[in-house]
């Protein structure tokens, strides 16, 4: 009996009438021609085995010894998950990594993720051979000096290992060791940045900004500026970030901001129409966290009209 | 005489597994043949595509409180079951007694195989119920 665990989301048992109802589990064999439909109902055995975790996105069977060998060495297993004759997740229609089980033997790696990883972000190795014991798991990054470094095994199992990526760590090779077994692959490593996206959202274009972290000066727009953006390096962690106006002719402060996914706003509000007193300087901060995530431009920002990418104008002054 | 014998024998033995109830039969032990003859009336009854024998394996007072749901239930594992025997080429390789070892859960492993290359399981897994009685879990 092989344990087989497959990830993705709903694929827990149904409730039904006479209590959970088990998906039925399809596996084809593209090479070889054979095919084998499990039945799983969780009595009690292994090749009946259903296990899922708690939020459903994990699920472990049994593929049986009569089916895996039928294999070949170079077989490809699509594997379908049948919740009902409508609703089926299959692993080579859905594109899903892999897409295809293959056998072997001794320590590999089929893939990793995500794709780039980030400096002190986690990295999700997936292959077989692995140790359930974390510490008998050697796992090295490379650095930019081509030297390698070693990463922390944050949990294991025999397929799937999570680890730290290092701080150091560059695109490079991926070492896993296991005992005597060695197992590389190529992993592409991204330094941790940050994009913001600031400018004047009133019907008047006559504002400018400075934007500061932790009290260091990052960068500014020009007066009436409608987006202005920057991308930056970051390390990880909650930051202080201050909007302050440069150019704020009428006392009257119109302004948005926006931030990458990898940025979670703790506080602060990210557009404003703000009158202060003559003399004074508009400032607005924000408590933000970055977090260890590969950067995207900002998404779900509301104040840029998604089909012109035109600012909107949300403020009358 | 002796084969007159025999066949009284078989066919008494079959009488008292019909004469128990679908829904709350008694097992001496796990191993009882009567998991592997209730096994086989319940896909039976599927095949046949007869729902009124079907719900005789069902829980009366789910029929009367639940009684469309049961029904919709019991159509969705039927239909289950003609796709599987309907697939061509199909033949029954085995229907045996499971090995779990769970107290309260007893089931009968089927095997099947179909054309060009296929290989399916199918299982009816038993609840128990109070007093060494049993009931099939319809789905």
């Amino acid at each position: 009996m092989t344990p087989l665990t497959i990830t993705g989301t709903g694929i827990c048992p149904v409730n039904g009438v006479f209590g959970l109802k088990y998906p039925k589990i399809y596996l084809k064999d593209k090479v070889t021609g054979e095919d084998r439909l499990l039945t799983p109902k969780n009595k009690g055995t292994l090749d009946d085995a259903y296990q899922t975790n708690k939020s459903c996105t994990e699920a472990t069977f049994y593929v049986p010894k009569s089916y895996l060998t039928l294999m070949q060495d170079d077989s490809k297993v699509v594997v379908e998950i049948q919740m009902s004759d409508e609703e089926k997740a299959n692993s080579e229609l859905q594109n899903t990594q892999p897409n295809y089980l293959t056998f072997g033997e001794g320590l590999q790696i089929d893939n990793v993720s995500p794709v780039p990883a980030v400096n002190n972000g986690e990295l999700m190795i997936v292959g077989i051979g692995f140790n359930n014991q974390k510490p008998k798991n050697k796992v090295y990054f490379t650095d930019r000096h081509n030297n390698k470094v070693s990463a922390d095994v944050l949990s294991s199992s025999s397929q799937k290992l999570v680890v730290q990526v290092p701080a150091t760590a560059v695109t490079g090779t991926l070492t896993v060791e296991v005992g005597d077994k060695t197992a590389t692959t190529t992993v592409e490593i991204s330094a941790i940045e940050l994009i913001i996206t600031f400018g004047d959202n009133g019907n008047l274009t006559d504002d400018s900004f400075q934007v500061s972290i932790d009290g260091s000066v990052i960068n500014e727009s020009i007066p009436g500026e409608r987006k202005h953006t920057i991308k930056m390096p970051i390390s990880i962690g909650e930051k202080t970030l201050s909007l302050k106006g440069i150019t704020v002719p009428d006392s009257l402060a119109t302004y948005y901001i926006c931030f990458s996914n990898n940025v979670a706003v703790l506080s602060g509000t990210t557009s404003g129409r703000v009158t202060f007193a003559e003399g004074d300087q508009f400032q607005r901060n924000f408590k933000i966290k970055v977090k260890p995530l590969a950067v995207s431009n900002p998404v779900n920002c509301n104040y840029i009209d998604t089909n012109t990418n035109a600012v909107k104008v949300l403020w009358q002054e | 005489m002796r084969k007159l014998i025999t066949f009284l024998a078989i066919l008494i033995s079959f009488n008292a597994f019909a004469q128990q109830p679908n829904y709350g039969f008694t097992a001496k032990d796990k191993k009882d043949p009567i998991f592997i003859e209730k096994c086989k009336s319940f896909r039976q009854a599927m095949a046949a595509n007869d729902l009124a024998m079907m719900r005789t394996f069902v829980d009366p007072n789910l029929l009367t409180t639940l009684s469309d749901r049961v029904d919709e239930a019991l159509l969705s594992s039927m239909k289950d079951h003609l796709k599987e025997i309907n697939r061509k080429g199909y033949r029954l390789i085995s229907l045996k007694m499971s090995t779990g070892t769970r107290d309260n859960i007893n089931g009968v492993d089927i095997e099947y195989i179909a054309s060009p290359k296929f290989t399916g399981s199918d299982s009816c897994v038993f609840e128990a119920l109070e007093l060494a009685r049993w009931k099939i879990k319809p789905v």
